[in-house]
């Protein structure tokens, strides 16, 4: 058969941000401790409160397992055998201190700090290893009254805030990967829109692993107050390594009454060779809570990492507020994908929606794992859960796992999910009009997704519709 | 006493009713399970709800371990099925409770016995093994008899095979069967089992049910649940299935206090295909659970799931419905849909409709919807001069009749409508046409 | 420019082709009528290289080129078009985008340079215009939504883009009211000329009156059992297939 052929074709391409940098760089020891986390707080000057917040989610992780639950086969990992801090030597206060060779790996990886050279409408913060190196536009958002920081100067700078908000949507204790992160977490970004703002342009933060043997805990944290709006996006890559390396993020959401917060991920971390070596296991706590009026909207694209695990959530709990995820989770080769979201609904006419497209290929199993729940008090809470699957070769698995759970009589919930390969009589239909399978079958695919592309925003819908194609022509041949 | 500790006793007890030495081996082998893997725990895949484990630490409901009663259960017991031209069969307390039918089954070429001999056990026990399963494994520690089912080759059944398992005591009491049913005919036969309590008691009512349907064999398996609010009731039934071999399950629950029921299949070669139907109306505190496990081990195979439920008071309703397909099990195709009403603000459901799957040329989907009664729709009938509660009930019960009509047999369907009908209205009672209960009440 | 040798296939297991013999010659038009089940989709099938069906006896030449070994994207590219009777809906896929590869690759495969996003619009503006549609193009996706009217139309609006040397064209007349049969047949009339060829499958004469053509060639059980002028196909209507069936067991 022609299409078996066309499949086993598979042609390994190569990732195409897999260079490493040669950055001079400051490592702490390998492993974790209650000295290394001192040292961490310490480095990074912060106050008082932030050190115990840090101990106490430790000494949580201390008594914690690795979850076991997901449908995937992790290998064991040895914390202690993980640097938990490695940053640039050269601490940068303006974009002419910084370190060219940072400058190059950003460019290269079409992010350019010069604000010079941005795309217009797009403000970043860019993240590499342990540290936030330049967060750009931060002046022009300011006179907004609009922070846009890293998180480590927001702790110096907006205490109250981050006291407040930090740990409230995603306790210390809510996981295991959670409480790690929250221990040792070394820098991520931060973002609060005042009552009534809407952001005018998109706020990004790129997260870049460059260092050996390091994880990375990055911690986001976002605060629209009441009636403002932002959108954010998050970019990510990695080096080609031939071992694994740990990437363990919490992101907190809160959308205050009214205020509507759009989340999007383009998550490109190695995903490790054909055979399975080495690439990223992406280990992400991501949730938002909504407060009357309020929405968050997750998009993600996950076409990276060795093994992904995340959920990104929703706690609607206000009246009237509207949760969304999108996603488009791709694997490939030996990569493990088990992610998917959580709509908890509390308030009254609360309304979730959520999209799902897996494609599976080669030897990977992608798992869509969701919670819709809806409580006693959500009158009139409405889901629509869509999963499609799509199979491309025999050797890979395709899971859907919904857990739908409702205690209220008013409330509409409905899940549809579909799993096959892709449907012949539309590539035959494509080859009639001339077009080889191949790209027929991306052809097909580009729509599959489309619903979710069409939820990014503009610049990012582009380079997330190339990633897909330059993932998939590698899986396709 | 801790719950294992007394079913280790239990056990202790139980074992000294058998002097069979391979009958004692297999219940021994079910027994380590239980202990070995104990109780079930948050976090268990196969267990959704815990509520059950309170019964099995109470030290009052006794194991029965002997059947004295002699009674005329053909007198006593009418199902409430009346038209219904069948040849039934008994179990009473787990014990097979010979009758006349027995012979004329017999004439019909049918095989109903209790397996005892070594032989015996060998043939139909060792090729029916479980999956390790906590509640499979204390009924096949704990039965008091093994029915076996043997319908050979070319076998037509003049009339449907009804088999009758009742619980009946003064007194709070556990009690577990295992029927082992063979089939190899190519006829399609109809098999209708019909759990019941009598009596106000808090019983422990435990069900396995191996089927193995040969190549090209047919059979249709109705079942229902007819049983007092304060009974923990269950039903395993593991299937396997060979060559071309069809099999269609409805269940309807009408009444059972906390009642499990666990469907796992297995389509071990290709045309093999499975329909399992399932309703549940489930009010005041009770919960019912159908639990699904279909495995598509061979390709060409074909399931299809669905499942309705209606909550009412404080009920809560679980699907746990599962669709394996293996790799190279290539042109499969599965369907698994679960539907639930919720008509009171204290019903809850869980619906977990999952999909495994790891060949690409497979044709599968599910959905799962639950909701309230259509809004326009009960605006059109009330429009139309019907009732609100008139007009609630007749929705309910088109809900309804998606699965009772896949019941084939006329009378038995009439009488199911009947009695979801009344059970719409509050007004059945369990076992309303038994004699026994109606003097109870 | 094709030519049918004594062709047989079989489709699972059963023989639905029994040997079907014949010529198509630059500028003609063909009809092939016959009742349902008699192979004549089939025939499109075979000859558009849907891989469901077993070949087991016979040779197709397309423009003195062995049709059978190429793929279907390749006989595709080399000016085959078929016009399906039953479109798929592709979801996702837009119109505009989904032309614009089919027609690039096929300028690709015939050493074209392939047309840029504003000499598409207005290549596909010009042949719009012959043909009045009466629905947009842009925004829509592959024959999602569509009527049964509309996807009939899209074919034949495709056919006039791709510009084929052969259209084979599958019940493109069924389901279809007399003025959208008026739009089609126009455009299949504006499609004709000396250098290509097109074969049409019909049940009815209907089409007929407005697409002239040259031979009428009529199926039944898998064989070409008359053929004719077109006094052939207002015969058919006049008796019915019966008349067929008889003159064949007669």
């Amino acid at each position: 058969m022609e299409d078996k052929d066309t499949i086993k074709n598979i042609t390994e391409q190569e990732y195409k941000f897999g260079f490493v940098s040669n950055i001079d760089t400051e490592y702490f020891p390998r492993g974790i401790n209650e000295e290394i986390i001192k040292e961490i707080s310490k480095k990074k000057e912060e106050p008082e409160f932030m050190l115990d917040f840090r101990l106490k989610a430790f000494n949580k992780w201390k008594t914690m397992k690795m979850p076991q639950w997901a449908n995937l086969k992790i290998p064991d990992i040895d914390y202690q055998n993980i640097i938990y801090y490695a940053a640039p030597k050269n601490k940068p206060t303006s974009l002419n201190d910084i370190d060219p060779e940072i400058l190059r790996t950003f460019e290269k990886l079409g992010i350019p700090l010069d604000e010079q050279k941005q795309l217009l409408g797009v403000a970043v913060d860019a993240v590499l290893d342990s540290v936030s190196v330049k967060t750009t536009f931060k002046e022009t958002l300011a006179n907004l009254g609009i922070i846009f920081c890293s998180i480590s100067e927001a702790i110096k700078s907006y205490p109250d805030l981050v006291k407040k908000y930090l740990g409230s949507v995603v306790p210390i204790s809510d996981n295991f990967f959670a409480a790690l992160n929250s221990a040792v977490f070394s820098d991520g970004s931060f973002v609060y829109i005042p009552k009534g703002v809407r952001c005018p342009i998109e706020l990004s933060t790129y997260f870049r692993i460059n260092a050996y043997n390091t994880g990375q805990f990055e911690r986001t944290l976002i605060i629209a107050d009441e009636n403002s709006y932002v959108s954010y996006l998050e970019g990510c890559t990695a080096p080609m390594r031939d071992e694994n390396q740990l990437h363990a993020a919490v992101v907190e959401l809160i959308a205050l009454p009214g205020a509507e917060i759009k989340y999007s991920t383009v998550q490109n971390w190695y995903p490790g060779d054909k055979n399975g070596n080495g690439g990223i296991f992406n280990f992400v706590t991501k949730r938002g809570i909504c407060y009357e009026n309020a929405k968050i909207s997750w998009t993600q694209v996950e076409t990276g990492s060795a093994i992904t695990w995340k959920y990104p959530s929703c706690i609607l709990r206000g009246d009237n507020s509207v949760g969304e995820f999108y996603s488009i989770a791709v694997t490939k080769n030996y990569q493990q994908a088990d992610t998917g979201t959580k709509m908890i609904h509390i308030g009254k006419n609360t309304r979730s929606r959520i999209v799902s497209k897996g494609i599976s290929a080669g030897y990977s199993n992608n798992t869509y794992r969701g919670l819709v729940k809806i409580m006693k008090g959500a009158e009139n809470a409405r889901n629509y859960t869509q999963c499609d699957s799509l199979l491309i070769g025999d050797k890979c698995g395709a899971h859907t796992f919904p857990y739908i759970e409702i205690e209220n009589p008013t409330a509409i919930a409905e899940h549809e999910a579909t799993t096959s390969k892709i449907n012949e009589d539309q590539l035959f239909y494509c080859n009639q009009r001339g077009i080889k399978t191949e790209d027929a079958i991306a052809l097909i695919i580009s729509g599959y997704v489309k619903e979710v592309i069409n939820k990014l925003p503009m610049e990012f819908a582009i380079e997330a519709q190339k990633l897909l194609q330059i993932t998939l022509d590698s899986s396709i041949g | 006493m801790e719950t294992i500790h007394l079913i280790k006793e239990n056990f202790t007890k139980h074992i000294t009713n058998f002097n069979n030495k391979e009958l004692i081996n297999f219940k021994n082998s079910h027994f380590n399970n239980v202990l070995n893997f104990g109780l079930p725990q948050r976090g268990n895949k196969k267990y959704l709800n815990f509520e059950f484990i309170k019964y099995l630490s109470n030290e009052n409901i006794n194991l029965k371990s002997n059947n004295n009663y002699i009674l005329d259960v053909e007198e006593i017991f009418k199902c409430d099925v009346p038209d219904l031209n069948v040849f039934t069969i008994f179990t009473i307390n787990g014990f097979y409770y010979k009758n006349n039918n027995l012979r004329h089954l017999q004439n019909e070429g049918v095989i109903i016995k209790t397996i005892s001999n070594e032989q015996q056990l060998q043939d139909y026990v060792s090729n029916s093994s479980n999956n390790n399963d906590f509640l499979s494994d204390l009924v096949d520690s704990f039965f008091n008899e093994i029915i076996l089912i043997h319908i050979p080759k070319g076998i037509k059944l003049s009339k449907p095979l009804q088999i009758i398992n009742l619980i009946y005591e003064y007194y709070s009491i556990q009690s577990y069967i295992k029927f082992i049913l063979l089939n190899e005919s190519e006829e399609e036969n109809d098999i209708i089992l019909c759990n019941h309590s009598i009596g106000d008691n808090v019983y422990i009512f435990g069900i396995n049910i191996n089927v193995i349907l040969k190549a090209n064999s047919k059979i249709n398996i109705y079942q229902m649940q007819n049983i007092n609010d304060k009974t923990f009731h269950f039903v395993n039934s593991f299937v396997n299935q060979e060559y071309n071999s069809k099999l269609k399950i409805v269940s309807v629950t009408l009444r059972s206090g906390i009642f499990r029921n666990n469907t796992e299949i297995s389509l071990n070669n290709q045309l093999a295909e499975s329909k399992i139907y399932g309703l549940w109306l489930t009010d005041k505190e009770q919960i019912t659970e159908y639990h699904t496990n279909i495995e598509h081990n061979s390709p060409n195979t074909s399931s299809l799931q669905l499942f309705k439920s209606i909550l009412d008071n404080k009920a809560t309703g679980i699907y746990s419905g599962k669709i394996v397909v293996k790799k190279n099990s290539q042109k499969v195709t599965a369907y698994q849909s679960n539907k639930n009403l919720l008509i009171s603000k204290e019903a809850k459901i869980k619906s977990l409709p999952h999909l495994e799957i790891y060949a690409d040329d497979v044709k599968c989907s599910h959905g799962s919807a639950t909701g309230k009664l259509d809004d326009d729709a009960l605006f059109y009938l009330i429009s139309r001069g019907i009732p609100h509660k008139e007009a609630c009930i007749l929705l309910m019960e088109a809900f309804s009749s998606e699965i009772v009509n896949k019941v084939d047999i006329e009378s038995l369907k009439n009488s199911l409508q009947h009695l979801v009908n009344k059970r719409l209205r509050g007004e059945l009672e369990y076992c309303h046409r038994c004699n026994i209960c109606k003097t109870d009440q | 420019m094709l030519t049918i040798k004594n062709l047989k296939v079989k489709v699972e297991g059963k023989e639905i082709l029994k040997g079907i013999n014949l010529e198509v010659k630059k500028g003609e038009t063909h009809a092939i009528m016959g009742p349902n089940g008699s192979g004549k989709s089939t025939l499109a099938a075979v000859l558009a290289g849907r891989n469901y069906m077993e070949i087991t006896e016979g040779e197709v030449y397309f423009n003195n080129e062995n049709l059978l070994m190429l793929k279907p994207e390749e006989r595709a590219q080399k000016g085959l078009f078929l016009g399906f009777q039953y479109p798929i809906e592709i979801p996702g896929v837009t119109m505009i985008n989904f032309l614009k590869t089919s027609l690039n690759e096929i300028r690709k495969a015939q050493n074209l340079e392939p047309l840029n996003a504003v000499d598409f619009l207005k290549f596909i503006k010009e042949k719009k215009e012959l043909v009045p549609f009466g629905f947009e193009l842009t925004g829509r996706h592959v024959n999602e939504g569509f009527s049964g009217g509309e996807k009939k139309k899209n074919e034949v609006f495709q056919m006039l883009v791709l510009n084929p040397t052969l259209a084979i064209l599958d019940e493109i007349d069924s389901g279809l009211d007399i003025d959208a049969l008026k739009v089609v047949a126009n455009a299949i009339n504006n499609f004709k000329n000396d250098e290509n060829a097109v074969i049409l499958i019909t049940h009815y004469q209907r089409l007929l009156n407005y697409v002239i053509p040259d031979f009428v060639h009529i199926f039944y059980d898998g064989k070409i059992i008359k053929s004719g002028d077109k006094t052939l196909a207002f015969e058919l209507e006049e008796k019915g297939y019966d008349w067929i069936k008889e003159s064949v067991s007669s």
